[in-house]
């Protein structure tokens, strides 16, 4: 199929086709509601965020400038729709003490997990996600999975570059120290 | 330089791991309800209605009349023979009692009336006034 660059899509809505939104919709859907799920935790919730990212989009898309990438102004109303949503409802923010683990702990966390079967993997990395606060989740999640540079992460969060760099490593330090007790209360670490 | 490279290998890993968990996916029919919502939006904006003249215009055109009326009953003192310039015949030619007729009309029913049905009328346009004045004012 041919694809057209975003730019032509949004020119076109905003001449007045709305159905050329429907482009952008698809494209993008995927990360909106894969960001909005890692923030607020909650199916349902997540799926009425990313929608209400793209309403929002869509209403201030005559704003946009496109001296940053779409995908990049884009994530950042998802950002701050999912960061809003999760403060209104004051739900799913367990945040834990933080797990001071030595390089030899890390290193055997890293074995342990390295060690399971890929779904236990999965359920295992999606738990210490879950006790994250939403910013290191988002954070992660952005940098791992959706292999976004430091320098976008930061526009989407507003945040210097230096300032996501100590988050990064502070947050997959927490990731680790989450790993390593879930992985202890398993017997899978002694 | 070893702990450097201990760090990125570990960086890695972790990366790899992520990206082994799966994806979240939305729901089958999610572009067509953000798509139902961009229509709702379309609607909401396009029922927005703007009066041919707005309440600015009305009163400009309700100043101008005022001014005319002003600048005639002036032209009519100052040459109270009709000897007025040509170039202001015009204006002096407007008969103001034309405009006046309909009321005229309405006037000569209403005395027509009797002295009951009047009270009765003027009551009960007092009452639509208050509760005009009572919607539009007092309940905001």
């Amino acid at each position: 199929m041919d694809r057209k660059s975003d730019t032509y899509y949004i020119a076109k809505v905003l001449e007045g086709d709305a159905g050329s939104f429907a482009q952008l919709v698809e494209k993008y859907k995927h990360m909106a509601f894969s960001l909005s799920m890692k923030i607020i935790g909650r199916w349902e919730d997540a799926e009425e965020c990313a929608q209400d990212a793209f309403i929002k989009a869509y209403r201030s898309l005559d704003s946009f400038k496109g001296s940053a990438a779409f995908k990049t102004w884009f994530f950042r109303i998802v950002y701050t729709t999912a960061i809003s949503k999760v403060r209104e409802k004051k739900t799913n923010v367990v945040s834990l003490e933080e797990y001071k683990l030595s390089d030899t702990e890390m290193l055997d966390t890293e074995n342990a997990v390295g060690q399971l079967s890929s779904e236990e993997r999965s359920v295992q990395l999606h738990k210490a996600m879950e006790r994250l606060d939403p910013d290191e989740k988002v954070i992660l999640n952005l940098y791992y999975f959706e292999d976004l540079p430091v320098e976008e992460i930061a526009s989407i969060v507003e945040l210097s570059a230096s300032n996501v760099k100590v988050k990064l490593f502070r947050s997959r330090k927490k990731l680790y120290g989450q790993l390593h007790s879930l992985l202890k209360c398993e017997g899978a670490l002694l | 330089m070893k702990e450097k490279i201990y760090k990125m290998s570990k960086q890695d890993k972790l990366r790899e791991f992520m990206k082994g968990l799966p994806r979240e996916e939305p729901s089958q029919d999610f572009t067509r309800k953000v798509m139902d919502r961009v229509s709702l939006e379309m609607k909401k904006t396009s029922t927005v209605y703007q009066p041919l003249i707005s309440i600015h215009g009305w009163l400009k055109i309700a100043f101008g009349l005022l001014l005319l009326g002003i600048g005639v009953a002036i032209l009519r003192n100052y040459f109270p023979g009709g000897e007025a310039p040509s170039v202001l015949q015009p204006l002096y030619s407007i008969d103001f009692t034309q405009f006046l007729k309909p009321f005229n009309l309405v006037t000569k029913a209403l005395t027509n009336l009797s002295p009951t049905f009047l009270t009765c009328l003027v009551a009960i346009s007092l009452l639509l006034l208050v509760d005009q004045v009572s919607v539009r004012f007092i309940r905001r």
